[in-house]
């Protein structure tokens, strides 16, 4: 997009999209860490650090918004942009949050854990894993304003619904089997409900991308509704 | 805040969503096709402008300097005749009536669209005297008349409290904002079925700008305004519709919720933003 | 150290001097000192000349040597200049000085007494042999011959029948307390008697004789016209004819009243002694004042002196304008202004409105732009030639034809008046007034019409209403700019009205008391008239300062109405961006 007759202005708005980015990747690749390392014991202290870091960045970039709201008094999509941008800060946060939940979660089935039990952590692995590079791709829409794109990541985070009730149903089974494996399974419940969670955020990143770049609300829209309005002409 | 005005229907803010048009039996001005040249020579000032301006509910004008906005606005009451090289080719009706045609009085033409000029003009006669200047044109000499519309008007353009105890001290010793208020006023006095502002609040202060429009809020209740202005904050809190001008033409026209916020087209979005060069 | 030697320090200052640029200032200021001291040098000469004229002068008496003999010559009177003349210059001038000398101081000696001799005379100074300032010589302001200056002799009554004793002024010491208090009582009476009688007299002159004629004058004119459109039935011709008689009959009565007051004014006779012993008597009806004014005090000096100036700017001229007033100069002057100002101003404004708001802005509007700027630089003996062609000879022509045929051939507009010299000088102003008034338009603000024309004043009525008050500061100055020129040109008038005396007054009594055929006076005129036309030059000389004076004063007033009236209306609108 052209350059704004004010520099100023100009340089706000990409500070703001490069810090967003900025903690959008912090999060992804944490993300991609757990699902790599999960299994081993966690670092406590490098998890709180990394909390303490995407709170510190959350309360920056809601302030940078603020300041362009009142300073530039943004319109049109600059305004989309702001606001957007806002709420995939707001929905960052959670993620980070969800994030810390579910390091704590893996924290303690780890610690309650028997030598010879398995945990059978791979469902969750891959899983986190298919979030991190969701996350990641939105991002990469975001910082290229690409609703097409947006739209597929939207569609394909509805699509892991599989993933997760195949999780829960591998779990219910081993609880039937053994009564001992209730203790890990229920972590393992801590763990996906966090993982839905970050789902769900991813998703919305998504939906703020398509109000950002085309002023259309998508959000409690169907399936169908997106696909027609996004996908079907490219 | 919802009210009901005289003719009953809602007012204020529309909601996008549930707001269903009715376009035929609110629309007061009807503008067709129109062309304006200033100089035979010359390029035209106005291209092909076709738009409906809805009654009781403000229309801003928005563009860069030399867009043709001002000039648009002045095509509703005939003002670009003051230079007589000036020529005007397509239709504007207000009401059904064709204002062009050469049947139409001008002087009662422009008493029933009054006008607001960017710099406020008040006349070097007392206050009084301005507000009721266009009664004395229209030849009124009942005094009791006169005096009741001076009043109601004053009242009307929220000026009444700030000068009733000085009715007959000249009006250039107002303030910029008392002074626009006034000739807002003074408009109003002749009873106009649209004002059209030009500009009205370029020249003044922040809270007096407030103050203008609070007042227009107040106005869009009984006329049809027409509005140009610079200050694109300003068309946005008190316009009900917006058009944006660029280089004569009538480049985009709707709801100012959606001018403001996602424009259709991307000349707009360049203006709105700030990225017009 | 290096120490700055004196000239160093002086070229430093010097430079700095220049460097900071305030030598600018420096000229600008002695440009402006220039300009105000030449303004004020020139009120100031004719304000001061002007008005020392009316102050009463030492008087003396002098023993004069003859030029070229040993003969003396007693002679008294007032000295009126003073100079100095080289020894060449005095003989050409056919006089023999006593002493041989290079250069001469002389001086002018007023000593009046026309009917005896010269009334000026130039004297050597080395030729006085002696000279005296007696307390009871006096002068005489008379009607006719000009000041008389001697010592009083006896105040004498003429008719010899009458029982009434002379007088006499008892001269040198001694003389009784008494018996001057007799003479100046006597004196006194009869000097208010007089006034008293004169100003019945004039009385009965403009009320009634003036009137009668100027009635007879009708009548005659009425009989012209009856018979000129062949309407002189008899009836009507015996009705003018009773009337006239009729007039007849009370101009012979007021006649008579004139004759019977004037035989008054003659009672007495003032029996006065020349310097050099002639007996001279002089019929009081003559005198205007008298006064000795080596007796009198600064009061006294006062007096006379406004009495002089109150008879100069209320008084009519006498002895071919070189004595007596000039009012009807400055009644015809302001008349003729005020005419010109009610002939230019409407046709100026609403030839400058016409021209900025309704004409198109086309080169034919610019060229008449040019041209009417242009007018304004055409000397203005040019408009009085135009004024006398079309005005007097074309219009003025065939008004007489048309409607005074029964004077001809005597012309009534036919010939210069005050109504064809004030349209002249309209003329002659208009351009001032069309600039002016349109340089006011070109500042209104443009939204201010059009704050009018919105709502739905036509053009007319925003002129009416909203220009036309905003624009009258400008109009006034115009006007204020129109009159300075008015009241200062001469050329144009002497072709077009103006006369060295009219014989009645452009406003007076008679219906329709203001009469615009009359020729009249003024001042600029007079001035050139007295300075330049005079048979007497020493005698007028000061009265030329005294009317260049009345009329800068006359300028002046005029002006200060006018720019009062323009503050008033510059003050409504001082905000007006």
């Amino acid at each position: 997009m052209e350059k704004h007759i004010s520099t100023t202005f100009d340089k706000h708005l990409d500070k703001l999209g490069g810090n967003t980015l900025k903690m959008g990747s912090l999060l992804s690749e944490r993300l991609t860490n757990i699902s790599q390392n999960i299994g081993k014991p966690v670092d406590a202290k490098s998890s709180a650090a990394f909390e303490k870091e995407i709170n510190a960045l959350e309360v920056k970039l809601d302030e940078e918004c603020v300041r362009l709201l009142a300073l530039h008094r943004p319109a049109a999509s600059d305004l989309r942009f702001v606001i957007s941008s806002s709420r995939i800060i707001n929905d960052l946060e959670s993620i980070g949050d969800e994030i810390a939940r579910l390091t704590d979660a893996i924290a303690n089935m780890l610690d309650n854990l028997n030598e010879k039990d398995d945990p059978s952590l791979n469902d969750i692995a891959d899983i986190t894993s298919k979030l991190a590079g969701l996350l990641k791709e939105v991002l990469i829409a975001y910082d290229n304003e690409d609703c097409v794109q947006a739209a597929r990541i939207i569609l394909k985070e509805r699509e892991m619904e599989e993933l997760f009730r195949n999780a829960i149903r591998t779990r219910i089974t081993m609880i039937m089997e053994e009564a001992r494996n209730v203790k890990s399974s229920v972590h393992g419940f801590w763990m996906l409900r966090s993982l839905e969670r970050i789902g769900k955020c991813t998703r919305q990143i998504g939906n703020h991308i398509l109000y950002h770049v085309e002023g259309h609300d998508a959000r409690h829209k169907s399936r169908e509704h997106l696909r027609e309005r996004f996908l079907e002409n490219n | 805040m919802n009210k009901k005005t005289i003719s009953g229907r809602e007012t204020g803010k529309s909601n996008s969503i549930n707001n269903i048009e009715k376009p035929e039996n609110n629309t007061l001005i009807t503008a067709e096709g129109l062309y304006l040249y200033y100089d035979n020579n010359e390029e035209a000032a106005l291209k092909n402008i076709s738009m409906k301006i809805e009654k009781q509910k403000v229309t801003a004008f928005i563009g860069p300097s030399g867009c043709g906005k001002s000039s648009l606005l002045r095509c509703f009451n005939r003002m670009n005749e003051l230079s007589s090289t000036c020529r005007l080719e397509g239709k504007i009706h207000i009401q059904d009536q064709d204002i062009y045609d050469p049947e139409v009085n001008i002087a009662e033409l422009r008493r029933n669209v009054g006008m607001v000029f960017q710099k406020p003009n008040p006349f070097p006669k007392s206050i009084y005297e301005n507000v009721a200047y266009g009664l004395r044109i229209q030849g009124e000499k009942d005094k009791d008349k006169i005096n009741q519309i001076v009043k109601s008007s004053l009242k009307a353009a929220a000026l009444w409290g700030e000068v009733k105890d000085r009715l007959n001290s000249t009006a250039i010793n107002l303030s910029g904002g008392q002074q626009q208020r006034l000739v807002i006023a003074r408009a109003i006095a002749v009873q106009p079925q649209v004002i059209l502002l030009d500009e009205p609040a370029s020249a003044l202060d922040p809270i007096s700008t407030l103050k203008i429009e609070e007042l227009i809020h107040e106005l869009k209740k009984q006329y049809t305004i027409v509005i140009v202005t610079h200050n694109m904050q300003q068309a946005a809190r008190v316009s009900d519709y917006a058009a944006f001008l660029y280089l004569g033409k009538l480049v985009e026209f709707g709801k100012t919720n959606d001018i403001f916020t996602k424009p259709r087209k991307k000349m707009t979005e360049d203006y709105i933003t700030g990225r017009y060069g | 150290m290096y120490k700055k030697t004196n000239t160093d320090s002086v070229r430093e200052e010097v430079r700095q001097y220049f460097k900071e640029g305030d030598y600018g200032i420096a000229i600008f200021a002695a440009c402006l000192g220039i300009s105000l001291a030449l303004v004020g040098a020139v009120m100031l000469l004719i304000l001061v000349k002007g008005f020392a004229h009316f102050m009463p002068n030492d008087l003396h008496s002098y023993e004069v040597r003859l030029s070229g003999s040993e003969t003396t010559l007693k002679i008294a009177g007032e000295v009126a200049a003073r100079e100095r003349i080289t020894h060449q210059v005095l003989i050409e001038s056919g006089y023999t000085p006593a002493v041989k000398k290079d250069l001469y101081e002389r001086i002018l000696l007023k000593n009046g007494n026309r009917e005896l001799g010269r009334d000026y005379r130039w004297i050597l100074v080395d030729d006085i042999l002696a000279k005296e300032q007696d307390p009871d010589l006096t002068l005489i302001e008379r009607y006719s011959y000009g000041n008389f200056y001697g010592t009083p002799q006896s105040i004498k009554p003429i008719n010899p029948a009458t029982e009434e004793l002379s007088i006499s002024y008892e001269e040198g010491e001694g003389g009784e307390d008494a018996d001057r208090g007799e003479w100046q009582a006597k004196l006194k009476s009869v000097l208010r008697y007089n006034k008293k009688i004169r100003k019945e007299m004039a009385k009965l002159q403009s009320k009634k004789i003036d009137k009668i004629n100027y009635r007879l004058e009708k009548i005659r004119l009425e009989t012209n016209r009856l018979k000129i459109r062949k309407e002189a039935t008899a009836e009507k011709l015996q009705e003018l004819e009773a009337k006239r008689t009729e007039l007849y009959a009370m101009a012979q009565e007021a006649e008579e009243q004139l004759v019977l007051l004037d035989d008054q004014l003659n009672q007495h006779e003032l029996h006065m002694l020349t310097a050099d012993g002639t007996a001279v008597a002089i019929n009081f009806s003559q005198i205007v004042r008298l006064y000795q004014s080596n007796q009198l005090g600064f009061g006294g000096r006062s007096k006379v002196y406004l009495a002089r100036l109150a008879e100069f700017v209320s008084g009519k001229p006498r002895e071919s304008n070189t004595e007596g007033g000039v009012f009807p100069a400055i009644l015809g002057t302001v008349m003729m202004v005020l005419l010109m100002t009610i002939f230019v101003m409407p046709l100026g404004v609403i030839t400058a409105f016409y021209l900025y708001i309704y004409a198109k802005q086309s080169f034919i509007t610019r060229a008449i732009r040019i041209a009417v700027n242009n007018l304004a630089g055409v000397p203005s003996i040019v408009y009085g030639m135009f004024g006398l062609g079309f005005f007097v000879y074309t219009i003025g022509g065939s008004l007489d034809q048309l409607f005074y045929p029964e004077a001809l051939p005597t012309p009534t507009f036919g010939s210069g008046g005050i109504l064809w010299a004030s349209l002249t000088l309209a003329l002659l102003t208009l351009p001032v007034v069309i600039v002016s008034t349109e340089e006011g338009l070109t500042r209104i603000p443009r939204h201010l019409p059009e704050g009018s024309m919105a709502l739905g004043a036509t053009r007319f009525e925003t002129l009416w209403r909203i220009s036309l008050p905003i624009v009258s500061p400008s109009i006034m100055t115009g006007m204020i700019l129109a009159i300075a020129r008015a009241t200062g040109e001469v050329a144009p008038l002497m072709l077009v009205g103006v006369v060295k005396l009219a014989p009645s007054l452009p406003l007076d009594g008679n219906f329709p008391f203001l009469h615009l055929d009359r020729k009249f006076m003024h001042l600029g005129f007079h001035i050139y008239d007295v300075g330049f036309q005079s048979p007497n030059v020493e005698a007028a000389r000061p009265l030329i300062y005294a009317t260049a004076a009345l009329l800068l004063l006359v300028v002046l007033m005029l002006n200060s109405i006018a720019i009062i009236i323009r503050n008033r209306l510059r003050e409504s609108y001082k905000n007006l961006s």
